[in-house]
């Protein structure tokens, strides 16, 4: 039997689940409406996290992201950016890198899904997981198959003979 | 922060803390054991009161009737846990020959170390615990349940009678509790059979382990009714902020009747002992206000008065208010805290052993593998959602989001 395919949410679908499951965090419109920015609070291990989550909602193709604005993320004393597990790492500015909630490979994330019950959840849990492995250095959240950060990323591709990706 | 709210993963902290000052159910099979063994060594043949022991009567009281011991914590792992010793008090005895009589028919007992005679009971002291026995006088019949008299005899002044209904009062608190829902019951037991207790109380020779382990050990659910976790949890506190005071301290049965009067908090393990320390807060503020001290009398029995004893002045009222307002300032800290620093925060208020062995639980206790995961509505992950369903009713809405894999990468630009 052939399933019909879903159709990408649309902006106001978006929106309706976000004011209701997570009515905190507040839609503004940015980069001249091009992108929907909800900004506001979440919860870590307890305390709270000003988050923005960013939805180019144009672009079919474009995935949220999620950024800590306070208190800003943190590597572990004597580590780097590059160290911070799971983080969708931007290296002009590794402290804006955005939280890399699910594996693109699994099908875990597309546009026909509902930010507000999957990326936001996703990204509580994620700092939740952050304060732990500031903790103790170990990250006990679930890891997509591979190096948990872009530091062992790199680490693997130098130690890799030929520079390709071990 | 306000107090209404829900604090899952602190709960979850606060949690740990008490399992981790629990007996180990070996440990509670001993002290049953020691309980047992008193009118039995009592009764023994050069024993002084053999003959009065015939009718004599042995049952818990304090902690131990309402489900709330907990491991001493300020010098040792020691656990104190008390007993009622009713018998008449024979002919012409008085309060102090009675006390003096008993000490001295305890001589023998097996596994002690020291036994003291103090003013209203006899203590017995083993390796990490005492087990203070108080004689009473039954009320002649008609007798309202297990009413009767205690002895009070100090090294100086006269000696005393009260009369007290301890049995009646474990009722009344027991009657008082509000037990959590099935889920937060079954939660809290699962994390406890997770846990490598250890077993403090090693018996002797003469409590051969066969013996101790035929003894099958009543589990009391009374003990993880949130109600009872917040008590536990303040004694535990305060066992450490009298640790190098030259102060008495707030009474335990002081503690317990207040803490069974505060509702069951829809929110949460640290709301209900946010409400508690405010309770006792209030009340210790209208005493000073108003210059009469705090009478809490036995709902079981009117005459006998939970604060004949303490507080004696208004500075200890006032040292109190000082150490539940700084109790209710760290679990405000600890609400808007990293988890580093509540850890640092659950050391000076409960210690540093617990506080690290209930961080390593619940670490231990999160699985890594890919599964779905709770969240609370507008707030964000739950680890454990029994523990803010506490109350029957939820306070609180948790949903759950499809399970999924972090994932490191590059940013695309």
């Amino acid at each position: 039997m052939k399933t019909k395919p879903r159709k990408p949410r649309s902006a106001q679908v978006q929106s309706n689940r976000m004011r209701h499951r997570w009515p905190d965090l507040r839609p503004r419109m940015l980069e001249g409406g091009r992108v929907i920015a909800w900004i506001g609070p979440l919860r870590g291990f307890q305390m709270r996290y000003e988050v923005a989550v960013i939805w180019e909602w144009q672009n079919p193709k474009a995935v949220p992201l999620v950024h800590v604005l306070d208190p800003p993320i943190e590597p572990r004393p004597g580590t780097d950016f590059i160290d911070l597990p799971h983080l969708n790492y931007d290296h002009q500015t590794p402290e804006d890198s955005a939280l890399c909630l699910f594996d693109p490979d699994a099908g875990e994330w597309d546009s026909t899904m509902l930010i507000a019950d999957r990326i936001v959840p996703w990204a509580s849990e994620w700092l939740h997981f952050y304060e732990i492995w500031h903790l103790d250095g170990v990250w006990r959240g679930s890891n997509a198959p591979g190096p948990i950060s872009v530091g062992e990323i790199l680490r693997q591709r130098q130690e890799a003979p030929d520079g390709t990706r071990a | 922060m306000p107090l209404d709210d829900t604090t899952p993963q602190l709960d979850a902290l606060l949690l740990g803390t008490v399992l981790e000052m629990e007996l180990s159910p070996r440990d509670n099979q001993v002290a049953s054991k020691r309980y047992n063994l008193i009118p039995e060594h009592l009764q023994r043949p050069n024993s002084p009161i053999r003959p009065y022991m015939e009718t004599a009567l042995v049952y818990p009281q304090g902690s131990r009737a309402i489900g709330a011991t907990i491991v001493h914590g300020a010098d040792d792992d020691r656990f104190d846990l008390d007993a009622i010793l009713e018998f008449r008090t024979p002919a012409g005895w008085t309060p102090r020959r009675v006390l003096d009589e008993l000490h001295a028919a305890f001589e023998g007992f097996p596994d002690v170390k020291k036994i003291e005679r103090c003013t209203r009971c006899i203590q017995l002291q083993f390796a990490f615990m005492h087990l203070d026995v108080t004689p009473m006088d039954p009320d002649r019949d008609p007798r309202a349940e297990r009413v009767g008299e205690i002895y009070h005899s100090p090294d100086e002044g006269r000696d005393e009678r009260f009369r007290v209904n301890p049995y009646g009062f474990g009722q009344d608190f027991r009657a008082r509790i509000t037990m959590p829902s099935r889920s937060f019951q079954d939660h809290v037991r699962d994390v406890r059979s997770k846990l490598q207790m250890k077993d403090r109380l090693v018996p002797g020779t003469i409590m051969a382990d066969a013996d101790i382990d035929a003894l099958p050990e009543p589990i009391d659910p009374i003990r993880d009714a949130p109600q009872v976790i917040a008590l536990k949890l303040m004694k535990r506190y305060l066992n450490l902020r009298y640790a190098n005071r030259d102060e008495k301290r707030p009474v335990s049965v002081y503690l317990s009747k207040i803490a069974a009067e505060v509702p069951l908090s829809p929110f949460g393990i640290c709301a209900q002992l946010e409400s508690y320390a405010a309770e006792l807060d209030k009340r210790m503020a209208a005493a000073l206000e108003t210059g009469r001290r705090p009478e809490e009398r036995n709902p079981a029995l009117w005459e006998e008065n939970f604060n004949d004893r303490w507080p004696k002045h208004d500075r200890e009222m006032k040292l109190f208010r000082m150490d539940l307002r700084h109790l209710v300032s760290e679990l405000a800290r600890a609400r808007s805290s990293s988890l580093t620093d509540t850890r640092r925060i659950f050391d000076g208020l409960f210690g540093e052993r617990v506080s690290e062995k209930a961080v390593r639980a619940y670490i231990d206790g999160l699985s890594s593998t890919a599964g779905v995961a709770h969240y609370e509505h507008n707030k964000g992950f739950v680890a454990n959602p029994a523990l803010i369903a506490a109350a029957p009713k939820k306070a609180t809405q948790v949903s759950k989001a499809p399970a999924h894999h972090f994932h490191p990468g590059f940013r695309d630009k």
